[in-house]
């Protein structure tokens, strides 16, 4: 756990990055492992509602991170962290397999335990997605 | 599909495109009339912090490496590393200093290392080892935390290969420990699964795996259409698990 956290609150950078009002995001391991949702329901919740491999889990928002065993200031919490609920949402990217090349945002809540698609990207439609991952800022993807 | 792209996330609702480069490797990747697909691409999660593409299928012998730009955005192919003719990487994995790269190769049923160079982010060839079988066919790869066994999920041959990593040469050396993903007497996972009739996903610990093994196997069939059989590698570090590895 001490390790991860060391992660998350290393504050990864990119080289020559200039923007001092961009938000460092914590790793995803660190996201992963803060999450109340047990890591069996979640990878339940990825294999069995969206059937679709190419997927991430993002931590959206939630006030109970500072519950939680954690060593990062409130500060460093996700950019997206915008709500004062105690619950927490959590998002998943898909990508497609086959053209159109598109890539689907669904959102799961882990008090009522619902899973909605909430956005459709298009991308360019000859491009579908074998593979997604995020980078070490968890704000860009990298896909295949 | 043969492109590797990179997105912004902004929000989970607003993802823009910001890149799309071809695989370069070889001229026939590319082409439209070629097997040769994007497969698998793995982010450095330290500096330089590139991007590292496996092709796949035909053409697919070489690993293509992609710097990012300040925004993040993939930037340039910077380098297209060795593997060999016969190579279809699926899945890699980085040791924990993110020094070494270990590669699970199906075609050409090899699971490589290559070492990463601090400075550029680019890859020179260790070496590779053979799979225990000539039709195992390594899927993918995991480590241990500790950084002394690499796990490999061999697809053709339903079981778990066990390596441990040399601490001089980094490379990994079979143990002779592996482990069946079926029954007894069973020739495949996909056929254990369809004669069982199941549509759910069910976890399997590898046959007579030691419970100091921290792994195990979730396998997923759907008979909607076509059976699909999703099986991961997980790997937990006391009740929390570390990293998980999917395949279609």
């Amino acid at each position: 756990m001490a390790t991860l956290l060391d992660v998350g609150s290393s504050s990864p950078k990119y080289p020559d990055l200039g923007d001092p009002t961009f938000k460092v995001f914590p790793s995803s391991a660190a996201a992963f492992y803060r999450n109340p949702v047990s890591p069996k329901q979640q990878l339940n919740l990825l294999v069995n509602l969206v059937q679709n491999p190419f997927l991430m889990f993002r931590k959206l928002q939630g006030k109970n991170l500072s519950l939680l065993n954690s060593q990062i200031s409130i500060s460093e919490k996700r950019g997206f962290s915008t709500s004062h609920r105690r619950t927490m949402l959590h998002h998943l990217m898909v990508g497609t397999w086959t053209p159109p090349g598109a890539i689907f945002t669904f959102q799961f809540d882990d008090e009522a335990l619902t899973l909605k698609m909430i956005k459709r990207t298009e991308i360019p439609k000859d491009e579908p997605i074998s593979w997604m991952t995020f980078d070490v800022r968890q704000d860009k993807l990298r896909t295949a | 599909m043969k492109k590797w792209n990179s997105f912004s996330v902004k929000s989970p609702t607003e993802i823009e495109h910001t890149a799309s480069f071809p695989m370069e490797h070889d001229p026939k990747a590319s082409q439209a009339d070629t097997k040769t697909r994007a497969i698998f691409v793995l982010a450095g999660k330290k500096p330089p912090y590139n991007v590292y593409g496996n092709p796949f299928y035909d053409h697919a012998g070489s690993g293509n490496v992609f710097s990012v730009n300040e925004n993040g955005a993939l930037a340039k192919n910077t380098q297209n590393y060795d593997y060999c003719s016969q190579t279809a990487i699926h899945g890699m994995v980085f040791d924990a200093s993110e020094t070494y790269l270990y590669s699970a190769d199906m075609w050409a049923n090899k699971v490589w290392c290559h070492k990463k160079d601090p400075e550029t982010g680019h890859m020179t060839t260790v070496g590779s080892v053979d799979a225990p079988a000539p039709g195992d066919h390594p899927r993918w790869v995991e480590i241990a935390p500790s950084g002394k066994y690499l796990y490999a999920l061999m697809e053709g041959g339903n079981r778990l290969g066990v390596y441990s990593i040399d601490p001089e040469t980094h490379m990994p050396v079979y143990t002779n420990k592996i482990y069946p993903l079926v029954p007894p007497g069973k020739k495949s996972l996909h056929n254990f699964v369809l004669n069982h009739n199941t549509t759910d996903t069910f976890y399997r610990s590898p046959g007579n795996l030691p419970q100091d093994v921290p792994l195990r196997c979730r396998v997923q069939v759907s008979k909607r259409q076509i059976p699909l059989c999703n099986i991961a590698i997980e790997l937990s570090r006391s009740d929390r698990i570390h990293r998980s590895v999917q395949a279609q």
